[in-house]
């Protein structure tokens, strides 16, 4: 059966096809923990082979500019440079080659390839928030919040939370607490303490 | 460009959530101030495989336990001082109610469970769906995706799937898909569990130190306990990945399980000796004369036997020889002839 060799996560027991595909819980054979499969038809498929490269037949054809002895298939939409079905690396619509890849990867420019980001927001929210619990540290924390919201306002943020809010939270909390400490150190300078 | 979709989870390892892409789901797990991203491709979604787990039933007997002993600390007050106070019924009432309240929201949101993810070249678990009920939502949101994404069965799959399953007996090594050793587990000798067990077994000669000289006997006495507790700590955050039996897993939860009940139990006391005018007692100087605490002392002590002794059984024969043949965790270990 191609493909379908599924196992149970924790002991690693084969799990049978008849109880894969049952869609009710059934005892894993090894640890005879209570476990359901939901199969889906990629189970039962080969995965499909890479494309092999063309060799090129007449020295007139457009090269691969990795390969210079494979034929060209596409060229790469970040650079312009032919490349063979083997330097193909096709992102969504997009077809890019090894480098653009890397580039793309490094700058974090596209979703698809991003696999961390730093979350400036949640830093700056938390910078404002949690000195508050040692209230003279915000003398220095409210400064260093505002700055750190600033910088990453236009750096890209969290995939999945569009919204800058965190950020404006941040920097509105910072501002309160300079506003506190202005008005007091106003006041001490009028002698009111 | 995400939806949301349902089951979150707040653990050491992060804040997990999962959301729904165009073409695939995105697990998204937040650690302190970065956001790491898993994705798994609709297309390549193999299975996704829900395990029971007694999570649930573990944190039942957890606040059930802690229930029955506020309870009975409130009764045992109520009943002992000669006239009843208005401040211990709505301190006992509160107590209760603190723990009473995760107990029912435990029972309401029903089973636990572990879900994972199965794709060609990964079994990854989703640690945002720790209940039955989310894992289901998760599932009917996702299956028409993954449906319009792979299409239907073929009646060519049906028949494979409706084939009786292979013989295991008759299986050679050779058929065990690769996968399957490549994802092995750790093998451990056992030998901090060894370790636990001793110090569960020194409970007896210590607590026999405390009684015969209370004075520096407290003392080492604490030491022991607070020794136990790391270890145990220690012990249950190292077996993770191994292939230790389910017997031997449950040593170190099970030690601090008793060494909770036992602070617990010392606390609540000390708490009701403080309330009868025995102050001593509540700031944490427990006077081996007061008969309660040397029946709780004596409790105590033969739970760890037990419980070094149920060890030492599960340690025999571990870990099995060279020759012995490859067992899942979870079953009993094999003890020589």
């Amino acid at each position: 059966m191609p493909g379908l060799s599924l196992t149970c996560p924790q002991c690693r027991a084969p799990l049978g096809a008849a109880e894969s595909a049952s869609g009710v819980f059934h005892p894993c054979p090894g640890c005879a923990a209570p476990t359901r499969v939901r199969l889906y038809p990629a189970a039962l498929r080969a995965l499909a082979a890479g494309a092999a490269a063309e060799p090129l037949v007449v020295e007139s054809e457009a090269a691969c500019f990795y390969h210079p002895q494979k034929r060209a298939a596409v060229h790469c939409q970040g650079c312009g440079r032919f490349l063979c079905s083997l330097c193909d690396v096709q992102i969504g619509l997009e077809h890019l080659c090894p480098g653009c890849l890397d580039a793309r990867r490094a700058q974090g420019s596209q979703a698809e390839l991003v696999r961390q980001r730093p979350l400036y927001d949640s830093a700056a929210l938390m910078i404002a928030l949690v000195p508050l619990l040692l209230w003279p540290l915000t003398f220095i924390t409210a400064p260093a919040a505002i700055a750190v919201a600033l910088y990453g306002w236009s750096k890209p943020g969290s995939l999945v939370r569009g919204s800058r809010i965190r950020l404006l939270l941040a920097i509105g909390f910072s501002l309160l607490q300079i506003l506190g400490w202005t008005l007091a150190i106003a006041a001490i300078l009028r002698g009111a303490f | 460009m995400y939806r949301r979709l349902p089951g979150r989870s707040l653990a050491f390892t992060g804040y997990h959530r999962l959301y729904q892409g165009p073409d695939h789901l995105l697990l998204a797990s937040e650690t302190g101030f970065s956001e790491r991203y898993k994705r798994f491709f609709f297309r390549d979604v193999q299975a996704m495989v829900l395990r029971e787990s007694k999570a649930q039933w573990v944190w039942n007997a957890i606040w059930g336990g802690l229930l029955l002993l506020c309870l009975a600390v409130w009764a045992l007050a109520l009943g002992l001082s000669s006239s009843v106070e208005v401040g211990w019924l709505v301190f006992g009432g509160i107590m209760t109610a603190l723990v009473a309240a995760p107990l029912a929201v435990n029972v309401l949101l029903g089973p636990t469970c572990h879900c994972y993810v199965v794709t060609a070249v990964q079994t990854e678990r989703l640690p945002c769906l720790k209940r039955l009920k989310t894992a289901e939502r998760l599932l009917q949101a996702i299956e028409p995706l993954i449906d319009s994404a792979q299409g239907a069965f073929s009646e060519q799959d049906l028949a494979l799937l409706s084939a009786p399953p292979p013989d295991p007996a008759r299986e050679t090594p050779s058929a065990v898909p690769p996968r399957i050793h490549e994802a092995g587990l750790r093998a451990d000798s056992g030998r901090l569990h060894r370790w636990l067990v001793g110090f569960l077994l020194a409970d007896l000669p210590f607590t026999t130190l405390v009684f015969l000289a209370p004075s520096w006997g407290y003392v080492v006495g604490t030491l022991l306990f607070s020794a136990t507790a790391i270890l145990a700590i220690v012990v249950a955050a190292r077996q993770r990945g191994t292939n230790l039996p389910g017997t031997l897993r449950a040593l170190p939860w099970l030690t601090l399980a008793l060494l909770a009940a036992h602070q617990i139990s010392a606390v609540a006391y000390a708490v009701f000796a403080g309330a009868q005018g025995r102050p001593g007692l509540l700031m944490g100087m427990l006077a081996m004369e007061d008969p309660m605490v040397r029946g709780m002392s004596v409790v105590s002590t033969v739970l760890s036997l037990l419980l070094g002794v149920f060890g030492m059984v599960n340690l025999r024969g571990w870990p099995p020889g060279p020759g012995a043949p490859p067992r899942p965790p979870g079953s009993a270990p094999q003890t020589p002839p």
